[in-house]
């Protein structure tokens, strides 16, 4: 009896553990406001309703109040509270924190607005609110939580027992034997009632959980993926999933950078193979794209989309290719791919450089060890084969791109320069708010690196993890790969 | 058959108190802060929106926690160590304590209030702030606050049962009008002007309003206890309707759909009064002394139906003036109890969902059941209440 209720307060009390959007949902953007170059930080809450954490740092020093202020998607900044003013961290010259509620699920954006002796500027920062973990309930909670509950029942069945047996009798007057065995049964009757409430109380939370699980918990959606084979060529087909809980955003996808998707097929042994390729629509929800040349095996395939809404979401999918593929005509001129070769190694000391298909290098400045759980600045410089600065264009609409994957597979991301965020996102906070269309072509430029590229991102824990970094130039994609080991959190 | 030993050293006429003792009064004040502050954390939630513990509404909740509580403790501590004889023989004895029930209650009720504190803070972080208003956490927290109200009302009981002072009457039937109050904010969800054309509000209020109304009238000394109970419920409200929008506040979390610029006033309160004198004029006529279990059931028939009958003549013809846009006063605030996350449109002027729940026989039948099962059991718990004498 006892096991039997233990077993069902541990069953109340234990929650599965969770399992994190693509292991990673904190936003970086680096950018400007105004005339104030900035970088901000979102540790967006990890169950909403909750509270996000906002770091900005203004890099020139000359803010003098920075104000953060949350706004959904379809509320805009009229919809919107009073912004919370952001405190200056002590010690840290430009760093400014603060705390915001988000009660909603769905595309947010934090709306940064600076003052200072450059006067005024907005920075608009798009990120997904989700949740995205279930908290597991630790053990010496639960067992504080059985004592302290177990005590309050023995607690009440007692008192319903005093209750029964005196209280009815005039003071000074004794309880006799009759009274004393209807306070007996009083308690056992007691016993019954609250096991049937703490039992009612075990469905709800059930329930509760299961609601949560169903219509709450984010969990990255599976994309049906398959490939047909022709005599020239390889033809892969995704389908978007259709899920009918309206909860998930059901806003049309808008383009970012003139593509609905982006693809990246990451081989799953070793790593040793990497695409990135751009799928068109070929009716309804499928997209559709030649594949590259690429080693038979099977691989692993995320799919970026962009809602109208601001919200992005990474699809997962799986794929095995039975033979090697090769280049075909049809291919979206941006697409790129990256072999491991005699060429092309994953960089063991990326001090020396990456070679490039073009004979240049990409050679990591800074960091050359990671801590996971901290601000973290990957930077790089392109160098021609002359070692002079090699001439960039934009790739995307970008300068570079990065794509951060875990050897074991549970983080996946893809960044910029500009940060993680999507600037088609940011784009379209911008013009509800000015009042423009939004189906107009969104076509986002992020502004010349200096000399070397800058990425900032957050590793979520501690592992090895590979790094693509992508440039063009010439018209040519080049990618180069590195392996980092990030380690554990500290302080 | 109630063979009883008198202690020797006690005499019964002693242990009864002629004047109200200051516990009495002190508890029952502390269980007034109770729903007093949830009212206000629930107009906070739905004008401000961002809380934290230190809120003035959570303090206020805190307050009808603590002070009941420490009271209760130390009647307990002092019936238990330092008691004389007639403190002793006035009070129940759990193990080797002592003290009234009515504390015994308040000091569960607490410690029931503390329990749900991180329970409520684990919950948040599982599945979010404050989703709902009922969770299992706040259901931990409610079944403490109304336990504390319970044991304030023991004590009065105790009191009034000893003593015979209108006082205590009075002040008993005060402390049901609060419990009143407790229990309608339970099913506030439930209970919005624009669901009282349904079924189903009829019969949560079947459900719980009689319990209360017929076991206040039944336990009373003093008359009109279910009116009286009704208009402290009504007041309470009432109060909280009329003063709470004269202070300016405005929302600080987004996303903003009813930019409301004063704290938002909860629902004006329910007509309880009406059939609180219903049932009031029956239980003169026909409640007196306790009879057979028949007489009893037949008497619950009775003050179900008058209580099913007058509650839903009178809410439902008001609840049409209420749901109008001529009900948007100060007094009645009529559609001024919005939310600032409600997005506004003309569903404010209408009944909800008649097609799903209309006012049919069917639904009415189980509410006028609910009604008699609830006049029923309220004639036994006040049966038992007009005899609580520790």
């Amino acid at each position: 009896m006892i096991r039997t209720f233990i077993r069902a307060f541990c069953l109340l009390c234990s929650i599965l553990a969770a399992e994190a959007h693509l292991g990673n949902e904190s936003v970086f953007y680096e950018g400007n406001a105004g005339p104030y170059p900035l970088r901000v930080f979102i540790q967006p809450p990890l169950v909403v309703p909750g509270r996000a954490q906002v770091q900005v740092r203004i890099h020139n020093d000359t803010a003098q109040k920075v104000s953060v202020l949350p706004v959904r998607w379809d509320a805009g900044r009229k919809g919107a509270p009073p912004p919370d003013q952001a405190q200056p961290v002590k010690g840290e010259a430009g760093l400014f924190s603060t705390e915001l509620w988000v009660m909603n699920s769905g595309a947010y954006s934090v709306f940064v607005d600076v003052e200072g002796s450059l006067g005024r500027g907005t920075a608009i920062v798009p990120f997904n609110s989700i949740s995205t973990r279930r908290l597991p309930m630790p053990r010496w909670m639960g067992v504080a939580f059985l004592i302290s509950g177990s005590c309050l029942v023995l607690f009440l069945v007692n008192i319903i027992g005093a209750a029964v047996r005196e209280s009815v009798l005039p003071p000074a007057v004794l309880p006799d034997f009759i009274r004393r065995r209807r306070g007996r049964y009083g308690m056992v009757l007691g016993c019954f009632l609250i096991g049937g409430v703490l039992w009612k109380g075990t469905v709800w939370w059930t329930a509760v959980d299961a609601h949560f699980q169903k219509s709450r918990l984010y969990t990255t959606l599976e994309a049906p993926c398959r490939i047909q084979y022709a005599e020239d060529a390889a033809r892969l087909k995704i389908s978007l999933p259709l899920p009918d809980e309206s909860w998930r955003d059901q806003t049309p996808l808008v383009a970012d950078h003139g593509k609905l998707m982006h693809l990246f097929l990451v081989s799953d042994t070793g790593m040793n193979a990497f695409a990135h390729l751009h799928p068109v629509r070929s009716g309804g929800d499928t997209f559709e794209t030649i594949l590259p040349a690429l080693l038979q095996g099977s691989y692993s395939v995320y799919s970026d989309i962009n809602h109208e809404s601001g919200m992005t979401e990474t699809l997962v999918s799986h794929i095995t290719l039975t033979t090697n593929t090769a280049l075909a005509a049809g291919s979206d001129a941006d697409d790129s791919t990256w072999l491991i070769g005699r060429d092309r190694v994953v960089g063991s000391d990326v001090r020396r450089g990456l070679l490039l298909a073009n004979g240049g290098t990409i050679r990591a400045l800074a960091p050359l060890t990671v801590a996971a759980g901290h601000e973290t600045i990957l930077k790089f410089e392109v160098l021609a084969q002359d070692g002079k600065a090699m001439p960039l264009e934009p790739y995307l609409g970008m300068w570079s791109h990065a794509v951060i994957r875990s050897h074991d597979g549970t983080v996946f991301t893809h960044i910029h320069p500009s940060g993680t965020i999507s600037l088609a996102s940011q784009e379209l906070f911008a013009r509800r708010e000015r009042g423009e269309s939004l189906r107009s072509p969104i076509d986002v430029v992020c502004g010349r690196p200096e000399r070397e590229l800058a990425f900032p991102y957050y590793f979520p824990k501690a592992g090895k993890y590979r790094i693509w970094v992508q440039v063009k130039s010439q018209g040519q994609v080049l990618t180069g790969a590195y392996d980092i080991e990030v380690l554990p959190r500290t302080g | 058959m109630e063979s009883a030993v008198l202690t020797p050293s006690v005499d019964s006429r002693l242990a009864a108190t002629a004047t109200m003792p200051w516990h009495c009064l002190l508890a029952v004040v502390g269980a007034t802060c109770i729903p007093l502050g949830a009212l206000w954390d629930i107009s906070w939630h739905s004008t401000i929106g961002r809380d934290t513990f230190w809120t003035p509404a959570h303090l206020t909740i805190q307050l009808g926690g603590v002070m009941p509580g420490l009271i209760a403790g130390w009647l307990a501590l002092r019936a238990t160590f330092f008691g004389t004889p007639n403190e002793r023989a006035a009070s129940v004895r759990i193990g080797k304590f002592y003290a009234p029930l009515g504390a015994w209650v308040i000091i569960w009720g607490t410690l029931a209030m503390l329990f749900s504190a991180p329970f409520d803070d684990w919950w948040h972080n599982a599945y979010g702030l404050d989703v709902e208003i009922l969770s299992p956490p706040h259901t931990v927290l409610a079944a403490g606050m109304y336990a504390v109200a319970i044991g304030s009302l023991l004590l009065v009981l105790a009191y009034q049962n000893r003593s015979r002072e209108r006082a205590g009457g009075l002040l008993f039937n005060y402390a049901a009008g609060v419990l009143l109050v407790m229990a309608s904010i339970i099913v506030t969800e439930k209970s919005y002007p624009n669901q009282q054309h349904g079924s189903f509000f009829y019969q949560v209020s079947a459900a719980i309003y009689p319990l209360y109304l017929v076991a206040t009238a039944r336990a009373s000394k003093v008359k009109w206890g279910a009116t009286s109970a009704a208009a402290v419920y009504m007041l309470i409200i009432g109060m909280m309707v009329w003063i709470l929008p004269v202070f300016a506040a405005h929302p600080k979390l987004a996303p903003i759909y009813n930019p409301v610029d004063h704290m938002v006033p909860p629902n004006f309160p329910l007509l309880l009064i009406v059939p609180g004198i219903v049932i009031d004029l029956l239980m003169s006529k026909w409640g007196g002394e306790p009879k057979t279990f028949w007489q009893e059931t037949r008497l619950a028939v009775v003050l179900g139906a008058a209580f099913l009958g007058a509650f839903l003549l009178a809410q439902y013809l008001f609840s049409i003036y209420l749901i109008s846009p001529t009900a948007g006063n100060r007094f009645f605030a009529g559609n001024h109890w919005w939310p600032y996350f409600i997005r506004m449109s003309e569903f404010r002027f209408r009944f909800w969902n008649l097609k799903d729940d209309p006012l049919a026989l069917g639904g009415v039948t189980i509410a006028l059941a609910l009604a008699i099962v609830k006049s029923r059991i309220a004639l036994a718990v006040g049966r038992w209440m007009s005899k609580v004498q520790r």
